[in-house]
């Protein structure tokens, strides 16, 4: 049977709708080729790559106890669609039982993509299955022109590109939340003139951050679009590292409310070739982020030091530090650590564009931190001076 | 007694936005800042809120099932749910259809048009 590939895709998509938990794509070999992000959680993935990276078989992570991962696949090559039931192993003795509908959809033994696995969880009730969660994979699947005119095999690393960019909607809340208050607050000082003083002055100020903030969030967009496309030039030139930690730190200090940022220099001058905003820039994101994670009576430290053969900056603070199991994760793009009570603010863009800058620049970046006790960035630089 | 509007949302900007446009109308505004907060509220205080606004995004449940929660329990079912959302995709939407939810506001929105859809609701 000769299929269409890009029709057999969609008509499973439109026909499944948004009736599943989990979609998993697979090579004729069983190799997980795509999948969308309830697998990376299933599997505690640190990166989201890692699944990919390793090229993970489905036998490696279901079991069946009906009949093996082999027996599927083999029987998937005879037929177009199978279904029945398969077991996500948690662990030794930990399973999650799902239903699966598997399709074939292409014969070709070279391609990336053949078979399609959708799940759903057996056990699992309408209200825990979290609406939002499925969403940005079956958009972007249904993404339609530039698919249909593409083979797959072309397509699969920007489809893939897109598969990891699960941003739409925070991005979306980015503009549209500041983009409410400018207006709402504009609206309301409007419609009563004769405001008191102190409240007409509050209302400025957060329309004023709140502008900000939105010209902030659109700046993110584009450097990271640019850095991830390699399309970046920097312009670098002979600068001198104290002047730069000393701007930063005056841009922040204001900011700092009953917070202690202190800074630290050598005396003598440390001179590197960088690009002056670009690395600013870096190291402005490192300490907005230490005061958006420093409670009150904490404090931050920005300090330089210099040896023969590296200059180093940490940037140190006291605040509520990374979890051990999401530190790896922390440059990646998009990527937030969940921290309920405090404001969903940020794409989570500003830690991801401070690692391409420095990494584009040939130095190094690191962080050490301690759950509640606070971390440390640390930027390396050869000093070749 | 004044009347009483729950408001679930994590950004201070849009709690002051509508806090002090709701209390110009002589209405209460009591703020929760998570899903799990609002729930603990109605089902800790013995009067409940005339109207229940929340926010989609929210750090811990979303309001989307914030809503199907509060529309699930009959003791409550009955108050207006409004959800504000600054994500205005169909998926949204029929979202916070299904959960029950009485309005579906996307942010920005106009404080005028906020206004009447609470004074209809209350009159």
């Amino acid at each position: 049977m000769n299929y269409s590939k890009k029709n057999n895709f969609f008509e499973i998509l439109n026909n499944e709708g948004k009736n599943f938990d989990m979609i998993i794509v697979t090579d004729s070999g069983g190799v997980i080729k795509l999948y969308n992000n309830v697998l990376s959680q299933l599997c505690n993935s640190a990166n989201k790559d890692e699944i990919l990276l390793q090229e993970i078989n489905l036998n490696q992570l279901f079991k069946s106890d009906e009949q093996t991962i082999n027996d599927i696949i083999n029987e998937l090559h005879k037929s177009n669609i199978i279904e029945g039931k398969l077991d996500f192993a948690l662990s030794y003795n930990q399973r999650i039982p799902l239903d699966y509908k598997a399709y074939k959809i292409s014969e070709d033994l070279e391609s990336q993509f053949n078979f399609i696995f959708i799940f759903k969880f057996s056990e699992i009730s309408d209200i825990e299955r979290d609406p939002l969660e499925q969403e940005p994979f079956l958009r972007r699947l249904n993404k339609s022109d530039e698919i249909t005119n593409n083979d797959y095999s072309v397509l699969s690393l920007d489809e893939l590109e897109r598969l990891k960019e699960d941003f739409l909607s925070n991005v979306s809340h980015e503009l549209r939340t500041p983009l409410a208050s400018i207006i709402g607050f504009t609206e309301t000082l409007k419609s009563d003139p004769n405001l008191p003083k102190d409240i007409l002055l509050e209302f400025l100020d957060i329309i004023l951050n709140e502008g900000k903030r939105l010209a902030a969030t659109i700046n993110d967009l584009l450097d990271v679009s640019q850095l991830y496309k390699g399309q970046l030039t920097l312009q670098k030139k002979v600068i001198e590292i104290q002047s730069i930690l000393k701007g930063v730190y005056e841009r922040y200090k204001p900011l700092a409310n009953n917070i202690n940022l202190a800074i630290s220099l050598p005396e003598k001058p440390c001179f590197i070739l960088a690009d002056d905003s670009k690395f600013t820039q870096a190291i402005g994101n490192l300490v907005s982020n230490a005061l958006k994670f420093t409670p009150e009576g904490g404090s931050i430290d920005i300090i330089l030091k210099s040896s023969n053969k590296y200059f180093t900056i940490e940037i140190k603070d006291t605040g509520l530090g990374i979890p051990k199991n999401e530190i790896d994760k922390i440059f990646d793009r998009f990527y937030k650590i969940n921290r309920p009570g405090l404001e969903t603010r940020g794409v989570g863009l500003g830690l991801a564009i401070t690692k391409k800058i420095i990494e584009q620049h040939n130095f190094q970046i690191e962080v050490e931190s301690e759950e509640n006790k606070g971390s440390i960035f640390r930027i390396i630089i050869p000093n070749k001076s | 007694m004044k009347k009483e509007i729950l408001l679930v949302e994590d950004e201070k900007a849009i709690q002051l936005l509508i806090s002090y446009n709701l209390e110009k109308l002589k209405y209460k505004t009591i703020i929760k800042e998570t899903a799990e907060e609002g729930l603990e509220f109605l089902e800790m205080n013995e009067s409940l809120p005339q109207i229940i606004i929340t926010d989609v995004l929210l750090p811990g449940m979303n309001g989307i099932n914030f809503c199907k929660l509060v529309k699930s329990n009959p003791s409550m079912s009955h108050i207006p749910v409004i959800i504000l959302s600054s994500v205005d995709f169909d998926f949204y939407r029929e979202g916070a259809e299904k959960a029950g939810a009485d309005y579906f506001l996307t942010k920005p929105f106009r404080i005028k048009d906020f206004i009447n859809l609470i004074q209809n609701l209350l009159s």
